[in-house]
């Protein structure tokens, strides 16, 4: 029945957003890498020859871990000068001077069959399952604040914060992670993968 | 078993306690504890706890004191409870209570168990509470005895019971109950009269130690000090820390802000202390994170692990003296300490750094948002993004009946999102009944709002339309309105039903100026919009090639800062095709070349893509490019084969 799937496909789109937003910018506040949450790090994808089209600021395209680097060089722009070759273990050391927060973000299906990068046999499992093989349009908009630590508590501080603010409208096109859907019990996997990222900070 | 300072239904009370409401089981719970007061009727306290051991000290009622922690001797726990006080913030604010009322009890000091180390404070409140428990069960709150009179806070409802047992007798003792309106006696107060003289000998301490004219507080050698050696204060390690924090604490918190206090305590010699980790003065770095010159020569310091405890603290500290400690016979703890204390620049009576590098240093710590760059229109050769803007703001502003039926069919999805941003106001409630933001929906996807506010199909949307204020969006070739970020992308789903297609997202930031006719509001708001755009439908036969699947507003009414370096207008004007989207074109209004922060992201980037040094980077971008990145980027391209070897970091 069209109109159930039509449901099913909005319900859980609604939820699979909540899920992305509420990881990615916990991630991005406790100076966490985010390149896991894109298509590159995915095998599936990579089999598939399948990249993400990072644009940050209007900048050219960027990889993951260009945009890992570029996130840690705005907390602090020293740390750069001595860049880790591993960015799962970057910056955590960093203290959090750059707050995202987070007002609003609607999401839309805009490909309820979607298909790229699965097996036969992924495809064959989630065939007909609505709310699963979603392509997925996420718009997030709230701020990015800027902050200075005070000795090294590590704590944001939002009264300094507040003198310099910007406007932050990120739009992600998600697509399923097929590991995670194929895998039983992969609560802790990221269900939905970052195809397209356009960041603006302005 | 719960710690002496816990509730009133603490482990004190549990005999009287464990059977609310019930007052004749009440009686009957613990006979024991009766005989020991003397008095059958009495539904006293557990027995033996009180006046055994250092839990049942220094609290009169034994009921909200604080436990002093055992095997301190009587005269350390005095001083130790004092400089608690004063260390730190040791007064309590007597809250008004709307809902409380306070009375005032005479007859105690009179009574049998006027001799029980609380006074026979608790006595006499379970008597009361028992008393006057009659229809319900009443609780007494906040109790105190102060001279010859207890005073207790009960609620507003209560009191009237509580008076109505006025000149019932006590233990032999009648007692006088009236109601007052006075403040209720404070037992930190009442500390602090004990301890007044511990406060004034500290504060003797300090004012004998701080140079108003250096601005200096001389903590050294304070094992040396008689005033506080004869305060017992050196006789444990945790008392000597203590007494630390009392001095630091009264030192530091005489002044209105902390710029005044800044500037009027800016340097600390805690020299000659015999510390051995600063993990025993740590507090300093909380009451004076600004210090900008500490003295810890002549200590025992013998590593760095020793002072990493304040490690990034003192975000300030120009100078530092560690002479005399066995940790500056080790190898390159400069290094170390330089990174520590970003503003470091004197280490013992040597300069380690130049106020220029320090300013450089503290600088490079600020974070610095992401460089700005115009718009990014990757969107294939026959520009179609470009075109479908310069078509879709005109007609969402005139006709968007008819932007729908040329560009949205029976699948297309439209949804916004208000947020309201502190700021300008404008009002919101055109926008907010269909605002999908899913942020605020409870219950994620069972939200029913979920789908109320998601308009799929043109007629929905269409519909929709109607209910939004008029607009009036700028020109897409005005400068200094848009930022437009678009590309195209695969694995749409081919409307024809077989294989997968191309998609085109654009994201747009702008604004437009509303007019709301009838509640006659006018305004500018700002807004984001994405759109997905993929290939029309064969039938019915589409006025374009490619259709809306997807359009997301949201209206967030942001108001840039006067220095964001938001930049400009990217695409071009309506009838002058671009030639190469992937460059935008110069705008008309030039990027904030005055941020010299942005021009130095800038080189920076553009010697990252080219390879070229930063100098030839800055030549690039200052020069025709106008620091226009793409331009430089562009113009880069084309001289390439021109530019000297020098011109490149790693001569190829």
């Amino acid at each position: 029945m069209a109109v159930t799937d039509h449901e099913e496909n909005v319900r859980r789109s609604a939820e699979a957003a909540k899920e992305f937003v509420e990881w990615y910018y916990s991630q991005l506040n406790q100076g966490k890498p985010v390149c896991s949450a894109y298509v590159d790090k995915n095998k599936s994808y990579q089999s598939a020859s399948i990249k993400a089209d990072i644009t940050i600021n209007g900048s050219p395209p960027i990889t993951p871990e260009e945009w890992d680097a570029k996130l840690l060089s705005q907390r602090s722009p020293q740390t750069p000068s001595q860049p880790s070759t591993d960015p799962t273990t970057t910056n955590l050391m960093i203290s959090p001077k750059v707050h995202f927060e987070i007002d609003s973000y609607d999401v839309h299906v805009i490909n309820a069959d979607y298909r790229a990068g699965a097996t036969p046999a992924q495809l064959e499992k989630f065939g007909t399952k609505p709310g699963v093989r979603m392509m997925l349009m996420l718009s997030v908009s709230g701020s990015v604040a800027f902050g200075t630590t005070t000795g090294g508590s590590g704590d944001f501080d939002r009264a300094a914060a507040t003198t310099t603010k910007q406007h932050l409208n990120d739009t992600f096109i998600l697509v399923p992670n097929w590991d995670a859907l194929s895998r039983a019990g992969s609560r802790n996997t990221r269900r939905y993968l970052v195809f397209s990222h356009t960041y603006r900070a302005y | 078993m719960a710690p002496p300072t816990g509730p009133r239904g603490g482990p004190q009370r549990t005999g009287g306690r464990s059977s609310r409401g019930g007052g004749i089981s009440k009686r009957r719970h613990n006979p024991l504890k009766t005989d020991r007061d003397g008095d059958v009727t009495m539904d006293a306290p557990a027995a033996g706890r009180s006046g055994s051991g250092p839990g049942a000290r220094g609290s009169r009622d034994g009921r909200g004191g604080r436990g002093l922690s055992r095997g301190s001797t009587r005269v350390s726990s005095r001083v130790a409870q004092n400089l608690r006080n004063y260390a730190g913030d040791g007064t309590v604010a007597s809250k008004a209570q709307f809902n409380r009322t306070t009375l005032k009890i005479l007859g105690l000091r009179s009574s049998k168990v006027a001799d029980k180390p609380d006074g026979g404070l608790r006595t006499l409140l379970d008597f009361l509470e028992r008393k006057a428990s009659k229809d319900k069960q009443i609780t007494i709150g906040k109790s105190i005895l102060d001279g010859d009179y207890v005073w207790i806070s009960v609620h507003k409802d209560d009191a009237q019971n509580i008076l109505h047992l006025n000149g019932f007798v006590f233990t032999g003792s009648p007692l006088t109950i009236t109601e007052t309106n006075e403040r209720m006696p404070n037992k930190e107060e009442q500390i602090s009269k004990e301890a007044a003289e511990t406060k004034q000998k500290l504060t003797a301490v300090v004012a004998k130690r701080y140079d108003p004219q250096q601005k200096f507080l001389d903590l050294s050698a304070l094992g040396s000090d008689d005033i506080l050696s004869s305060m017992g204060t050196f006789d444990s390690q945790n008392l000597a820390e203590k007494a630390f924090k009392a001095l630091v604490h009264l030192a530091s918190s005489s002044y209105k802000n902390s710029e005044e206090k800044r500037e009027a305590l800016q340097a600390v010699s805690l020299a000659r202390n015999n510390l051995n980790d600063v993990d025993q003065v740590f507090s300093l770095a909380h009451s004076l994170p600004d210090l900008r010159r500490l003295d810890l020569s002549g200590n025992n310091l013998d590593s760095l692990s020793k002072v990493a405890k304040w490690k990034y603290r003192f975000r300030y500290l120009e100078e530092l003296h560690l002479t005399g400690n066995p940790l500056v016979a080790q190898e390159n703890y400069l290094v170390e300490l330089l990174q520590w204390f970003p503003s470091l620049q004197n280490l013992n009576g040597q300069q380690v750094r130049t106020p220029e590098q320090v300013a450089a240093g503290l600088r490079a710590l600020e974070p610095t948002p992401l460089p700005q760059f115009p718009s990014n229109l990757r969107d294939g050769d026959a520009n179609v993004a470009t075109i479908f803007l310069q078509n879709f703001f005109p007609m969402f502003d005139t006709d968007r009946a008819r932007l729908v039926s040329e560009f949205y069919d029976e699948d297309s999805w439209f949804s916004l999102a208000a947020v309201p941003n502190a700021g300008r106001p404008l009002e919101w409630r055109s926008y907010l009944k269909f605002s999908r933001n899913i942020q605020r929906f409870g219950g994620a996807g069972r939200n029913p709002g979920l789908m109320q506010r998601l308009f799929t199909g043109g007629n929905l949307i269409a519909d929709m339309w109607k209910a939004l204020p008029v607009t009036r969006h700028p020109g897409i070739d005005q400068p200094g309105q848009w930022l437009v970020d678009c590309h195209t992308f695969p694995h749409l789903a081919d409307p024809s039903g077989h294989g997968s297609a191309m998609g085109l997202i654009i994201c747009v930031n702008g604004q437009f100026e509303e007019a709301d006719a009838s509640a006659n509001l006018f305004g500018t708001r700002t807004f984001s919009r994405t759109f997905i755009l993929g290939p029309s439908k064969p039938f019915p036969p589409p006025k374009h090639p490619y259709r809306v699947i997807s359009d997301q507003l949201t209206l967030h009414d942001w108001k840039p800062q006067a220095e964001a370096a938001v930049q400009a207008p990217v695409v071009a004007p309506i009838g002058n095709p671009i030639i190469n989207p992937a460059i935008a074109p110069v705008p008309a209004v030039a990027p904030a070349v005055s941020d010299e922060v942005l021009k130095s992201q800038m080189i920076q980037e553009l010697s990252n893509r080219t390879g070229m040094t930063a100098e030839y980077s800055m030549l690039c971008l200052s020069g025709a490019a106008n620091w226009n990145f793409d331009l430089a980027l562009k113009s880069f391209e084309e001289t390439r084969a021109n530019l000297p070897p020098q011109a490149f970091i790693t001569a190829v």
